[in-house]
């Protein structure tokens, strides 16, 4: 990382340009990425269990989202200190920001990579009658559960970690931060029934699958959660626009009208895609009766 | 001892290490089945902090002073091994969530933060400051991604998961040379400065 004394627009497209190559090289984002790529050829070359990749999500959400969190934070900890080292011709934090923003493009090439194999591998060997598409989840739906799940995830990650790393620096903060928000999405991922209607406000949930409480030699059905994974990936976009915008506001000399209103605008339209999400579509549960393999 | 231990150990840090695993034994405790998952990222935060508590910011100065690196190792041992006995006790209090391995678990921490300290010695041996930090950001997302993912669940079987005893044994002895990979790096490592 480095920093540029030019004009603001030249400055952005070529600190833009440093960060995408820092993020690109990113050692921790090149093992991410080429666990992705190796669980990929795996689901290829493995026999189909019958979901074909309807629940292979958790692969980039994991080895690209939980990662990009490390990695945006430690640019933009990279990115600091390397303005604090250049002094006042440094570029202002805003266009620092904006840059490694930017960066995420490279994440989110890799998500839209994993996303173009999986949505190959449904077609190419459809999922079996117990699992989904099935009733109100049909091919259209998975669809947008796979792209909220992989590549939302994939972006909303290093949102996180330069949301965090901008308003709560500090050594440490964003491996418990990470961990937290794991924990928190391992209870809200759909195993408890008494959140399948509001749990979509959590960015990242299961919409279908095996889910809820069985006792042991019980038979295994695939259930389909309340809501609309439609209106949910608009939510999560607006979320991640949202934490860039946040993040941008860290800089006390950007924190003009505009990007006040930018902000209302986006959480405005945030609420109004999540409560979209949970009022369209089925309003409870609905239920495979083909049983699934257990 | 007392009054290096009290100025240079980052006391936040085993403190931290020791609630956030407390939280995420709790939880596991709570429903090992669908939460275990955060076993593994336990002994990825257990070795996160272990690894921590050997960073030196000031390794330019205490470098140079009297005092050997194998001395201030074993002083910033001692939190480490405060860390271990937390870790084990908590895995002793909550044993029935490990489906019948409590202490398979409770190896894996002891033995992750024991490859996590010789990694950290040996890194400031060759007079890098903060090594822990650095272990900290590649640690904690791999046994996330491992925990989350188990690929390779037969085959490497480093987390495994519910009462089978086959992958236990193999893990057992995976953790088992583990440690003495690192007691024997660690011994080598301070030989070298004492």
């Amino acid at each position: 990382m480095s920093t540029v004394a030019t004009r603001p627009a030249g400055a952005l497209a070529a600190l833009a340009r440093t960060e995408i190559r820092g993020y690109a090289r990113s050692p921790l984002f090149l093992l991410g990425a080429a666990g992705l790529a190796a669980m990929a050829v795996v689901d290829w070359m493995s026999t189909d269990d019958g979901s074909s990749s309807t629940m292979s999500a958790i692969a980039p959400a994991a080895l690209l989202g939980v990662v990009g969190m490390f990695v945006m934070s430690i640019l933009t900890v990279r990115s600091d200190r390397a303005a604090a080292v250049a002094g006042a011709v440094a570029t202002d934090e805003r266009t620092r920001t904006g840059a490694l923003a930017i960066a995420i493009v490279v994440p989110a090439t890799a998500a839209l990579l994993w996303y173009a194999q999986a949505v190959a591998l449904l077609f190419v060997r459809p999922p079996a009658d117990w699992a989904v598409p099935y009733g109100p989840m049909d091919t259209t739906q998975v669809l947008f559960v796979m792209a909220a799940l992989g590549v939302a995830s994939a972006i909303g990650g290093p949102v996180l970690g330069l949301l965090a790393a901008r308003w709560i620096p500090g050594r440490g903060v964003i491996a418990v931060g990470a961990v937290l928000v794991i924990a928190i999405t391992i209870v809200l991922q759909g195993n408890f029934s008494s959140t399948w209607g509001w749990k979509a406000a959590w960015p990242w949930t299961y919409w279908y699958g095996p889910m809820g409480w069985r006792s042991e030699g019980d038979e295994v059905h695939w259930v389909v959660t309340p809501g609309t994974p439609i209106a949910w990936l608009g939510y999560l976009l607006a979320l991640c626009a949202l934490g860039v915008l946040v993040a941008l506001y860290h800089d006390r000399t950007a924190r003009g009208a505009r990007l006040r209103g930018w902000i209302v605008g986006l959480l405005v339209l945030a609420a109004v895609l999540l409560a979209l999400t949970l009022t369209l579509g089925p309003s409870a549960a609905v239920i495979n009766p083909a049983v699934a393999p257990a | 001892m007392i009054a290096y231990l009290r100025q240079a150990i980052p006391w936040q840090v085993p403190l931290c290490g020791g609630l956030v695993t407390g939280l995420l034994v709790a939880l596991v405790a709570w429903d090992p089945w669908t939460l275990w998952p955060l076993q593994a990222i336990a002994v990825g935060v257990l070795a996160a902090a272990a690894g921590w508590c050997f960073d030196e910011p000031a390794a330019a100065v205490v470098d140079v002073a009297p005092r050997g690196l194998a001395w201030r190792s074993a002083a910033r041992a001692l939190p480490v091994l405060a860390l271990a006995g937390f870790w084990c006790g908590a895995v002793a209090i909550a044993r029935q969530a490990f489906f019948g391995y409590p202490w398979h678990v409770a190896g894996q921490g002891v033995a992750a933060m024991a490859l996590a300290a010789v990694w950290a010695t040996w890194r400031r041996s060759a007079g890098h400051a903060r090594p822990g930090a650095r272990l900290t950001v590649l640690v904690v997302p791999a046994c996330a991604a491992w925990g989350l993912l188990r690929p390779a669940e037969r085959a490497l079987p480093i987390f495994p998961y519910a009462p089978t005893p086959g992958p236990w044994q193999s893990s057992a002895i995976l953790w088992a040379a583990a440690a003495g990979v690192a007691l024997l790096g660690g011994a080598l490592t301070l030989r070298r400065r004492w």
